[in-house]
């Protein structure tokens, strides 16, 4: 009688185990696919997140031949630097048999700091590839140097004065079209330098309280929409550059990264970067929409990691930054790598095309402009923790240029500041860093009173 | 209760769509406060049948006031501990006895390791258990009056066909009174979470205890009884109501057991998140 009673409802819980393994079980069957006749080359470095902290790079690349017949030929594990210079290599002579697995455990020893592509080039009966990864040797040893203008800080107080005179007008108006039965919606408008109106989506939940705020910003001609956060405040911020109703600038086709790069006090990120001051301004004059303003996080990826990066640094009421690929980073060397590259990628094939149609211009002109600019020229200012994410293969923003600008920041910022670089991503990061980062604001957030 | 707390403690975080912010989260607290009444008159016997009390005005009540707390010391690691503090009431046999005091308090750490995107936790729990009370003769007990150890597994999973962030929670427990009479009891339970809105959410529970003991007394106060076997269903309504608050409501209900008081009872819960 008193295992019936046992068996009976340890049935219930069985079941409920049972249902969930049959639905988990349904959602992999779907995953699965026939693998018959195919060669994967699974490349794998020997070290977290393919960053390598000593002398020894070690990689383990795993040949896995699906085929029904044998695989002859070579394989050639090629390393070269950023800038494509071929420094180590070594050739592979393989026989792999049909339906069998084959280990290659290439080695390298290498001195100088920085990122490096491997190469692996397959040349098989059935079967020819070639395959790019990239690896960090002591990333966090990067140096470069800074190319800082010696007025830069004067520039920037000067931008930051000429700010404060422009009356901000805020507009905060309800969104009722977005606004939802949990949280309110706001258009937020105001005046930023020169007196250009930008504006941005403040969420709030309706559960009443003093909420952090995670400021959004914006990657390169992305235009923000509402983010509906549950503990936060987000206010997704839109720069004057942005493809907005109202904006300045409308024209799509137009990369306004050149507009009037040719002179640094009127291009255009002059005024893009006050307008995240301005933004910031506005959460702190607005404390009665459940704003607290003693816990303002900034956030964005590509062009919003760099904004991401001079906002905290020229704004210290910002309490934590978290950049994903940031662009315009080490602008001397994103310069030199990108040069290098077929096809040269944006911005630098933009600058090329600039220069042909304006040939009394050289690099050198917009490398002196963009010196002002360069997110690595505000991480040493910065005195928040920051989130740096970033994919290795990323030919927009190439992780040897994001670590030249992290690694400027002060030491005592980098002890509470983390780095997660994802080897297979290129200019994006992880769900799981997404999700992630809501973890590392909560608790960052937690000491900044 | 305590698997009440950490349902609770789960469903905060999943309140706020923030997987991440489970366990608690590095420098961050969790602080709960609880009030249950619980309440039977009806026993089930060795036979697991539902017996009618020997005299029909008998019972057991007791009010049920705790405490919990638990604090992120890293992002997988946290310190746990739980207090109550109880009113409790019986009639047995035309003799009524009553009897406020401490419980049993708990304390230990609590490590979880989650999957890659944050969708399924497996936490270890181990915890030691503080009578914070003595039982004199001729009183009622308010628990074992023993020390004893806790470990608990926890399996949480967030899966794609519950929707709006929905989840399941498994969990089994051993627990073990070092005194020589004390029992050693596992613990199982399962939980399905419906969010049925963004801040609304609904539980159901279903948990088992079996407790053995060379002791095989029966009583209306179940702290009296070592040897027994429980079922009990638990419906729970959660809501945040402030950006740091959440409120639960629950109905419980013993459905079958063995040598145990068939209890019901009504549950009200607070769970504060600093900062």
């Amino acid at each position: 009688m008193k295992m019936k009673g046992i068996r009976k409802y340890g049935l219930i819980i069985l079941t409920l185990l049972y249902f969930q393994a049959y639905c988990q079980e349904k959602e992999d069957s779907k995953k699965s696919k026939t693998e018959e006749n195919t060669f994967k080359i699974i490349i794998k470095a020997k070290q977290k997140e393919s960053l390598f902290k000593h002398n020894k790079v070690k990689y383990l690349i795993k040949l896995v031949n699906n085929y029904n017949e044998q695989q002859d030929g070579y394989i050639i594990v090629e390393v070269k630097t950023d800038r494509g210079k071929s420094i180590l290599g070594t050739r592979y002579d393989v026989s792999i048999p049909p339906k069998t697995t084959y280990y290659l455990k290439p080695k390298f020893n290498l001195k100088d700091p920085g990122f490096y592509d491997l190469w692996v080039t397959a040349e098989l009966t059935s079967y020819d590839d070639t395959i790019r990864n990239v690896f960090g040797f002591k990333p966090k040893e990067i140096k470069t140097s800074p190319h800082k203008p010696a007025d830069f800080n004067d520039f920037w107080a000067t931008a930051l004065k000429e700010l404060s005179t422009v009356n901000p007008a805020y507009s905060v108006k309800l969104d009722s079209a977005q606004t939802t039965s949990s949280h309110k919606v706001y258009l937020v408008t105001m005046k930023s330098l020169g007196g250009v109106v930008v504006h941005g989506w403040l969420t709030v939940p309706k559960v009443w309280g003093f909420y952090p705020v995670l400021v959004g910003l914006p990657g390169y001609k992305v235009v923000l929409k509402p983010l509906y956060g549950d503990d936060f405040i987000t206010f997704q911020f839109n720069i004057r550059a942005s493809k907005a109703k109202g904006d300045p600038i409308q024209d799509k086709e137009w990369d306004y990264t050149l507009f009037n790069i040719d002179n640094k006090d009127n291009y255009i990120y002059r005024g893009a970067y006050m307008d995240c001051i301005r933004a910031i301004d506005f959460l702190c004059n607005n404390k009665d929409l459940g704003i607290d303003t003693s816990r303002i996080a900034v956030s964005g990826g590509s062009q919003g990691g760099a904004l991401a990066f001079v906002t905290a640094g020229l704004d210290h009421r910002v309490k934590a930054c978290i950049a994903d690929n940031p662009i315009y980073c080490d602008m001397h060397n994103l310069i030199e790598i990108s040069e290098r590259r077929v096809p040269i990628e944006w911005p630098i094939n933009r600058y090329k095309e600039y220069l042909h149609q304006s040939p009394h211009y050289s690099m050198k002109t917009i490398l002196n402009t963009m010196d002002y600019y360069d997110p690595q020229n505000f991480t040493p200012m910065i005195q928040c923790p920051v989130l740096l994410g970033l994919g290795l293969l990323d030919k927009l923003a190439p992780p040897a240029t994001i670590f030249a600008a992290y690694n400027k920041l002060s030491d005592d910022v980098k002890r509470n500041s983390e780095t997660y670089s994802f080897f297979h991503l290129a200019h994006e990061v992880t769900t799981r860093h997404r999700k992630f980062q809501n973890q590392w604001l909560l608790e960052k957030l937690v000491f900044t009173k | 209760m305590r698997r009440l707390y950490l349902s609770i403690l789960f469903l905060f975080f999943v309140v706020g769509n923030c997987f991440a912010g489970w366990p608690v989260g590095k420098g961050r607290s969790v602080i709960g406060v609880g009030y249950n009444l619980y309440y039977g008159t009806k026993s089930f016997d060795d036979s697991w049948h539902l017996k009618d009390p020997k005299d029909p005005s008998d019972f057991f009540r007791s009010n049920y006031f705790s405490v919990y707390l638990a604090h992120g010391i890293s992002r997988r690691l946290d310190l746990v501990a739980n207090a109550s503090y109880q009113y409790q009431q019986a009639r047995q046999a035309g003799v009524i006895k009553e009897r406020n005091d401490f419980g049993d308090a708990m304390a230990g750490l609590a490590y979880s390791i989650e999957n890659n995107d944050f969708t399924r936790y497996l936490t270890f729990q181990l915890s030691g258990i503080f009578p914070l009370y003595t039982n004199p003769n001729n009183k009622l007990q308010m628990g074992y009056g023993s020390r004893g150890i806790d470990f608990s597994i926890n399996y949480s999973i967030n899966p794609k066909y519950l929707k709006n962030d929905g989840y399941l929670m498994y969990q089994l427990g051993y627990r073990k009174y070092f005194d020589g009479a004390g029992p050693q009891q596992l613990i199982g339970d399962a939980t399905i979470a419906f969010i049925i809105k963004r801040f609304h959410q609904l539980l159901f529970n279903i948990e088992g205890v079996g407790s053995f003991s060379t002791n095989t007394s029966s009583s209306i106060n179940p702290k009296e009884v070592y040897n027994y076997n429980t079922f009990k269903f638990t419906a729970t309504y959660g809501r945040k109501v402030r950006r740091t608050i959440v409120l639960y409501g629950s109905a419980f209900y013993t459905f079958t057991g063995r040598n145990a008081l068939q209890g019901m009872g009504l549950g009200a819960n607070m769970i504060i998140k600093l900062p």
